[in-house]
């Protein structure tokens, strides 16, 4: 068996063990502290796991490659958002309290997602530049036209209520700026969705598809927070912190992809 | 040779990294940019080609990786040209 397939069964293997933990009915047994006992440093795992071998990634490239700022930039925004989970972490684990909203954390997780827009802009970039055929006008603009207009009513359609229920101050704000920022992200991860679909059946279409699942699942966590947590519906924190999860596991099975097609 | 003989070889080469389909038109596409889609192609032109090729691959899986994917295609190729040249 090759180290792809068994990267992969390892993946579904945590997946399948850390899945209970967040999902009914094992998370009504098992319980909150169990949730942020092996939730917390589950993500941190991925996160770090994606950073560590985005970098590596980075590496395989040559200096002035376009695609090792990519994986630089990635590797960065994966850091940043590394340590906003370890501030998570600390609030949950080692100070044992919940952790507030807005936090130090926020100051970490908002220029991360700034630092992985600016990453994927750099992938699509790569593929612009590889000479391999594209259509600029399909794959880029009505794409990207496209999932602005979808995305973008969705987000509006969800911080109506939020702005209308909120008291204002920095929670409205962060509330605002994750939706808005993943918006920013998904709509680059959308236009990479539609260059992976040209070359599926490769390896390079995996590393991407991993990378777009990963960035979609953060945004729907993100997009949920923000509307469940304004709107004070609750008991959806378990649901939310596993699309977290997931996306964090996706991102570093693309990050450990990438550096097995390079290898 | 022909383009017949030489075209699959380079597109059974690339479609592990870039997928068959994409493998096929990259193929096409430099071979048309390069003037060179006719049904024989020259030493030449099938060195420029897969020069073109290890250019893009470079830029997915980085230098070491298509340098080795494109040892193994001319490998191929000329693997083909030997027992060509045999029969």
């Amino acid at each position: 068996m090759d180290r792809s397939r068994i990267t992969d069964r390892l993946f579904l293997l945590a997946g399948v063990l850390l899945a209970p933990v967040f999902l009914p009915p094992y998370a009504e047994l098992l319980g909150e502290p169990v949730r942020t006992a092996v939730g917390g440093p589950a993500k941190l795992f991925f996160l770090l796991l994606a950073a560590a071998f985005a970098a590596r990634s980075a590496r395989r490239f040559s200096p002035r490659s376009p695609a090792r700022t990519a994986w630089l930039l990635l590797a960065v925004g994966l850091l940043l958002y590394s340590c906003g989970q370890l501030t998570l972490v600390v609030y949950q684990l080692v100070l044992a309290v919940s952790s507030p909203f807005p936090s130090l954390a926020d100051a970490f997780f908002i220029p991360a997602a700034c630092v992985l827009i600016a990453a994927l802009i750099c992938l699509l970039q790569v593929y612009r530049r590889s000479g391999l055929p594209f259509d600029a006008k399909r794959d880029f603009g009505w794409v990207g036209a496209g999932s602005l207009l979808v995305l973008g009513t969705v987000v509006a359609f969800v911080l109506r209520p939020v702005v209308a229920s909120s008291t204002g101050g920095l929670g409205l704000l962060l509330n605002l700026a994750y939706p808005i920022s993943d918006l920013a992200l998904l709509v680059p991860s959308l236009i990479l969705l539609r260059v992976s679909w040209r070359l599926r059946g490769g390896s390079v279409a995996k590393v991407w598809l991993a990378l777009v699942v990963g960035f979609v699942a953060i945004a729907a966590g993100d997009v949920a927070f923000a509307y469940f947590s304004e709107m004070g519906v609750g008991g959806l924190d378990s649901v939310i912190d596993l699309l977290f999860l997931a996306g964090y596991m996706s991102i570093a099975r693309g990050a450990l992809a990438q550096d097995e097609i390079a290898g | 040779m022909l383009r017949s003989e030489v075209q699959p070889l380079i597109e059974e080469g690339l479609a592990p990294i870039l997928g068959p389909t994409m493998a096929r038109a990259a193929v096409e596409a430099h071979s048309s940019r390069l003037a060179i889609a006719g049904s024989e192609i020259d030493e030449a032109g099938l060195g420029e080609l897969l020069t073109r090729l290890e250019l893009g691959l470079k830029v997915f899986v980085g230098p070491d990786k298509s340098r080795s994917v494109m040892r193994e295609i001319r490998s191929r190729i000329d693997g083909r040209r030997t027992a060509g040249n045999g029969s």
